[in-house]
């Protein structure tokens, strides 16, 4: 693909974002998201005048595009998260395309609800994932959890997987995490009342796991009690998960020390936060909200506690849930 | 035997023989171990069926006092309440609860040691896959049993037991209202509303901001942040979100020390078409942003000078051109220089906003550039030259307002007579006189006079008495109708002047005769008289 092609590409998937955020945000019907749509129309028959077809395949927060991997972006990470929300992860676009087309992936898309369209000849939609033995086409990746009693230990040698890429500054396999929190999801539908779930686990002596977990399993409760489903209850447990991945940035001394702490220690205790949102931008396919959990969770509601921060600063709701759960 | 001579003793009383037998009992704990359990299980047997025997009361008095030495003894405390029943144990954490207010920490500890090494024992029963039976001598506790002690401590259904009655009524009281209140209701629908896809974007700026400002990422890609943060600012503005646009800029505005990344971002809001996008915002939001997007030009300044002059030159919409015309206005004197540019621009409503523009800005060194266009060919260019000039007290101003008084054009003379009610000279009050005194009653030339009038009672000056005293006693035989009611407009408008001259003639109108103007000329008067009554 010639730099330009790729080029016309990347201006695609812009203003398809842009397009569809407006649809969401506003209507399907203002005037900025037919604007967006000729413009990424535009942008994408530009591509395809020398391309018979454009391959997307999405990983993670990565856009492959005709097996060459585009530059990690705000737009293309936002691309892949559209389309991961809607279990999809290969999109080719033939040369046929219409901007007709175009505007009814993104109105199908700007409804949740509404299923992806299937008629549309010159936007093929399918799913791809990569697992241990390759390649897979087809279905879902089961996570098998017979009983609660199962759980801590499953979880546990997944959670230790994580937290040495993290201590060795590798990128994070976030599918993991998602493997992870969705597989306490599917526990809090199997087991009623919520909070036995919790039991387990509590009485666990791996520190930073159960107090990992319980603050996923604490958020994921509240969120479930909030109403919160889908993508958005994924993304809080993940947050909540990930909330302290800072304090790895902390000596060991300084953790476990029993006297009490000088300025200087203070002071490095007090950049977790930041050093944690630092480290999670740094890693594609981390959902913001796990960023921003782990920049906020230290502040207090009257915005007091660390980072320090201006006083219109609002903070999230996942980052007062995760407070919460850290507390407890 | 022993159960019922300790209980005589605690009841009688008798304290030194109380602490003897307690401390009697401290002593076998701290001797027992693990050994003394395995060893001596039948021995240790009977001295838990002793305690089990003993009277409620008096068993708690008993285990409230060897909790200390069991924490630290966990095998020991499996083996000591192997055989208490849920309730018994229950029974301890509650009487500690009563007595303390909270649970004692070595209570606590306990409980969560019985659990570390129960848990331990399942997960070593899981490893192995049950292939070796373990036996109860070896597990002390049976699984269902323990299951059983946790779940009635820590079930919910008893937390009456375990909770303080005031926390217990506070949350009942919150379980019982299922109901938010309103205000409850609305600061979570407040709080719901950050996990909105947009809300996240807007809170990643500002988390954006705080790390491409923060030295703690000496080793990390800030050029990765700063790209990020620039794609996030190019989004807010196709998103309509102007508000979160301009706190960007202004917080990269305030950076005393800006590093790299506030310099890309900075340069981000001036390139071209950034500054088209938000130009093209107008449009595609209308008035509701407004506001919003006017605050972005402001804080942006002079890159999008020119780009507004184009489109107010070619804009049909009456609005947008008011919105330029208000953007352009608010940036100040900066303006100045690249407006005054183009006014030879050959369109002359154009040149009417620019001189607009330039009026608004409020800096007299635009006169020179104004005066340029004294004799434009467009009365309407004409009409703001003059209202800028009066507004600056330019001479050149009051010589074309009193030519415009003069003026043939109807709607160019009832324009300067409006003006002239806060741009006069005495020449100007003269002319307006004279519009009153003299002329004809055609509907146009009576609308003149009304409007002459009223400006003159507007400025106050008692120099248009003698034209008003003329025109009340002159009489017409053909325009009696019209003089008529232009002298009532004179009386009324008398009443408007703080002069006494103006009260001296009303008075001389009322002695004149008993007609209509004299009674509504002594009522006025009369008006006149008690409000300036001390």
């Amino acid at each position: 693909m010639n730099p330009d092609s790729q080029a016309h590409v990347q201006s695609f998937i812009r203003f398809f974002i842009i397009s569809l955020s407006n649809a969401r945000m506003y209507t399907i019907g203002h005037p900025q998201v037919a604007r967006m749509l000729v413009k990424a129309y535009e942008s994408l028959a530009a591509a395809l005048e020398h391309n018979s077809h454009l391959s997307f395949i999405l990983l993670e927060d990565h856009v492959v595009l005709n097996e060459m991997r585009l530059p990690h972006s705000f737009y293309t990470m936002r691309f892949a998260e559209v389309f991961r929300e809607r279990g999809c992860s290969h999109i080719k676009v033939l040369s046929t395309l219409t901007s007709q087309e175009l505007g009814e992936l993104v109105n199908a898309m700007a409804m949740p609800k509404q299923a992806l369209p299937e008629n549309l000849s010159s936007i093929l939609l399918g799913t791809i994932y990569l697992s241990e033995d390759g390649l897979n086409v087809s279905g879902d990746e089961e996570i098998l959890l017979p009983t609660l009693k199962d759980l801590p230990q499953y979880e546990l040698e997944q959670f230790r997987e994580i937290q040495e890429t993290i201590r060795t500054r590798k990128h994070i396999n976030v599918s993991g995490l998602y493997k992870l929190v969705g597989g306490f999801i599917k526990v809090f539908r199997q087991e009623q009342p919520i909070l036995h779930a919790l039991i387990p686990l509590r009485l666990l002596d791996e520190y930073t796991y159960t107090h990992s977990t319980n603050a996923c399993l604490l958020n994921l409760a509240q969120a479930i009690s909030l109403g919160i489903e889908g993508q958005l209850l994924h993304d809080i447990g993940v947050a909540a998960l990930l909330h302290d991945i800072g304090k790895l940035t902390i000596p060991e001394e300084i953790l476990t020390k029993t006297d009490k702490l000088t300025e200087k220690e203070w002071q490095i205790v007090r950049e977790h936060p930041i050093k944690g949102a630092l480290f999670l931008m740094d890693n594609p396919g981390i959902p913001r909200l796990a960023v921003i959990v782990a920049f906020e969770h230290h502040l207090k509601f009257n915005l007091s506690g660390y980072p320090s921060v201006n006083t219109s600063w609002q903070q999230n709701i996942c980052s007062h849930m995760t407070a919460i759960s850290d507390f407890f | 035997m022993l159960a019922d001579m300790l209980y005589e003793s605690i009841s009688m009383e008798k304290g030194n023989s109380v602490s003897a037998l307690l401390e009697l009992f401290g002593h076998f704990i701290q001797r027992v171990d693990e050994n003394t359990v395995v060893r001596d299980k039948r021995s240790f047997g009977k001295f838990i069926q002793f305690l089990l025997a003993l009277k409620p009361d008096v068993r708690r008095y008993l285990l409230m006092s060897i909790v200390d030495e069991l924490s630290d003894k966990p095998i020991v405390a499996e083996a000591f309440f192997d055989d208490f029943s849920s309730d018994l144990l229950a029974d301890l954490l509650n009487e500690n609860l009563q007595t303390q207010g909270s649970a004692q920490p070595a209570i606590i500890e306990l409980l969560q040691r019985l659990s570390d090494l129960r848990l331990q024992k399942l997960t070593t029963k899981e490893a192995e896959g049950e292939k070796q039976p373990v036996s109860k001598s070896s597990t002390v506790l049976a699984d269902e049993a323990f299951k059983q002690k946790l779940y009635v401590i820590f079930r919910e259904e008893q937390r009456e037991k375990f909770v303080q009655e005031t926390y217990n009524a506070a949350l009942s009281s919150l379980l019982s209202s299922r109901m938010l209140s309103k205000s409850e209701e609305q600061d979570f629908l407040l709080f719901r509303k950050t996990l909105d896809n947009h809300e996240i974007e807007v809170k990643m700026s500002g988390i954006l901001l705080e790390l491409i400002d923060t030295p703690l990422n000496a080793d990390g890609d800030s050029e990765q942040l700063g790209q990020s943060l620039i794609d996030i600012c190019s989004y807010f503005v196709r998103m309509g979100d102007f508000a979160s646009l301009a706190a960007i800029y202004e917080r990269t505005q305030r950076v005393e020390h800006p590093n790299e990344q506030h310099h890309k971002l900075r340069q981000a809001f001036l390139q071209p078409d950034f500054i088209e996008e938000i130009l093209q915002a107008p449009v595609i939001w209308g008035r509701q942003k407004f506001e919003e997007i006017a605050a972005i030009i402001y804080r942006v300044g002079e890159p999008f000078i020119d780009p507004i002059l184009d489109r107010l030159a070619e804009e049909a919409d009456q609005s947008l051109r008011h919105f330029y015309v208000s953007s352009l206005s608010g940036l100040g004197h900066i303006v100045i220089e690249k407006t005054a540019a183009r006014l030879t621009d050959f369109r002359w409503y154009f040149v009417r906003n620019l001189v607009v523009i330039l009026r608004n800005t409020g800096n007299p060194a635009i006169l020179p550039f104004i005066r340029t266009l004294i004799k434009h060919p467009h009365p309407k260019v004409r009409q703001n030259v003059e209202k800028t000039l009066l507004q600056f007290h330019d001479p050149d101003a009051y010589i074309m307002l009193l030519s415009d008084l003069t003026s043939s054009d109807f709607d160019v003379k009832m324009r300067a007579i409006h003006l002239a009610e806060k741009h006069h000279t005495q020449d100007i009050i003269r002319k307006l006189a004279e519009i009153v005194e003299t002329g004809g009653f055609s509907s146009k030339e009576f609308e003149l006079k009304q409007a002459a009038v009223h400006t003159l009672s507007g400025i106050g000056d008692a120099a248009c008495m003698p034209s008003f005293e003329r025109v009340l006693r002159s009489r017409s035989f053909f325009r009696r109708g019209p003089l008529n009611q232009l002298k009532d407009e004179i009386v009324t408008s008398l009443g408007r002047f703080s002069s006494p001259f103006a009260l001296e003639l009303l008075q001389r109108i009322s002695a004149s005769g008993s007609n209509k103007f004299a009674r509504k000329a002594k009522k006025i008067a009369e008006d006149m008289e008690q409000r300036h009554e001390p």
